[in-house]
């Protein structure tokens, strides 16, 4: 058995390996926070449903219509995945501070460490220069869209468009 | 068993894959130095917020000298790595541990600014700490007790997906691939990919045979907590479940393949079984 080799070959390393083992079932038992380097792998695990709404960012460039299919799968992110992030930043790290007030109590709900202080504007002009970056294209003018859509039994249909407003 | 010039040629193949993994970063404009981020997503993870009480997150954020440092220290350090592997340096041990910890941090913060997750740098943690002893003994021992995270990890994954009720949901891969590429789907939807990905959504028990398995496939890790004898089935099989997360789902795990390339030194053939570690 490799721990009991283990315990035989370094006895501090035994204890590292077996701390490791201990918190990794801990932490994945527990079902919530982790604690780098023990993470949680549980990716598309939780139950998803064809009849959830799902969404998608429609990107106009220069008025011009930017297909996900002109870029690369790691670029759609550098595009998509950024509007989404920023998108629930605010939400999320609000939640993460609740959820760590118990070990950090001292945290304020206008601390820096914790609490992004990038306004709209500032992201929508940053944004602009990803999109420039990925695409190669000057930008003139930058629309973005997030259009919901649900499956049906014809394909995919549209049932709401959401115009982000801090692009105008 | 291993050979002396099996450390070096681990030392030179986990450099070799750094290297790749960053010139795919470098090239999809995904490098901190590129990405240049200004905002940032926390995550519930106590170690992870203890470092952000540093603050050191806003200096990343601030100055692009810092961003191209941490980047340059993520695909430099290997390279140190392997030269110390390679001059047989009484610091090896140091490097590793530091390149670990570095890798944790920058891992921890690469997740924190930019849109790829902590997962797919697991391997770039604990990696390095294989050369912690560059003896055949020491390194052996090291590369059963990452066989030994990797299988636990790769085997938790299926479990997740019993204990959550993904794998028994009939719609769940199809529902997947709809939220996984709702863009492509609908904007492009008569791309190739898309067609494939139709056709897989549109066909729920196909697609869900797919998700079935992957999850036997995650299960097989089991095997390897009793045996070495498979170690090279078990290779092949995580290859192939990182393909098509790849191909499938768009998602780059092939910085896992360090990891993998473990499971294949420590296979062992029946004859070895007798040779003392």
């Amino acid at each position: 058995m490799l721990l009991k080799k283990l315990y035989r070959f370094n006895k501090p390393l035994f204890l590292v390996v077996s701390g490791w083992l201990f918190f990794f079932v801990l932490v994945n038992v527990k079902w919530g926070m982790v604690a780098s380097p023990i993470y949680q792998y549980g990716m598309f695990s939780s139950v998803h449903s064809l009849k959830d709404t799902q969404f998608a960012y429609r990107i106009v460039i220069n008025n011009e219509f930017l297909m996900p299919s002109s870029l690369s799968f790691a670029e759609r992110d550098v595009l998509y995945v950024t509007l989404d992030r920023y998108h629930l930043a605010a939400a999320q790290n609000l939640k993460v501070v609740n959820g760590i007030r118990p070990f950090l109590p001292n945290i304020t709900d206008t601390d820096k460490r914790f609490f992004n202080s990038v306004s709209d504007t500032e992201f929508s002009i940053w944004y602009k220069g990803k999109v420039a970056d990925v695409t190669n294209k000057k930008i003139e003018t930058l629309e973005v869209y997030q259009d919901c859509f649900v499956k049906t039994e014809h394909g995919i249909e549209l049932v709401k468009v959401v115009k982000i407003p801090y692009f105008d | 068993m291993i050979k002396e010039r099996t450390i070096l040629s681990f030392s030179i193949l986990y450099v070799l894959c750094t290297s790749t993994f960053f010139v795919w970063l470098l090239l999809n404009h995904l490098t901190l130095t590129s990405y240049e981020p200004i905002f940032f997503n926390n995550k519930l993870d106590l170690t992870g917020n203890y470092i952000l009480l540093s603050g050191f997150h806003l200096k990343v954020i601030g100055h692009q000298w810092l961003r191209v440092l941490m980047d340059f220290l993520f695909v430099g350090l290997p390279a140190i790595l392997l030269f110390t592997v390679w001059k047989r340096s009484k610091y090896t041990r140091l490097v590793a541990m530091f390149t670990a910890v570095y890798n944790l941090c920058y891992a921890w913060l690469y997740s924190l600014l930019g849109v790829i997750s902590i997962e797919v740098f697991t391997a770039w943690i604990y990696m390095p700490l294989i050369f912690i002893y560059t003896d055949k003994k020491g390194f052996f021992n090291m590369a059963l007790v990452l066989r030994l995270i990797f299988l636990v990890i790769f085997f938790s994954t299926a479990l997740w997906k019993f204990r959550a009720g993904g794998f028994f949901n009939a719609d769940q891969m199809s529902a997947i691939l709809f939220r996984q590429h709702t863009a492509m789907l609908a904007y492009a939807p008569d791309h190739f990919f898309s067609n494939i990905i139709r056709y897989l959504i549109e066909r729920p028990l196909l697609s869900q045979s797919l998700y079935h398995l992957a999850t036997i496939l995650e299960v097989s890790m089991f095997i390897g907590f009793f045996t070495r004898k498979y170690d090279r089935m078990l290779f092949v099989f995580a290859l192939i479940f990182i393909l098509f997360d790849y191909w499938l789902m768009e998602i780059n795990y092939f910085s896992w393949l360090p990891m993998l390339f473990v499971l294949y030194i420590t296979h062992q053939k029946k004859e070895m079984a007798r040779v003392p570690l």
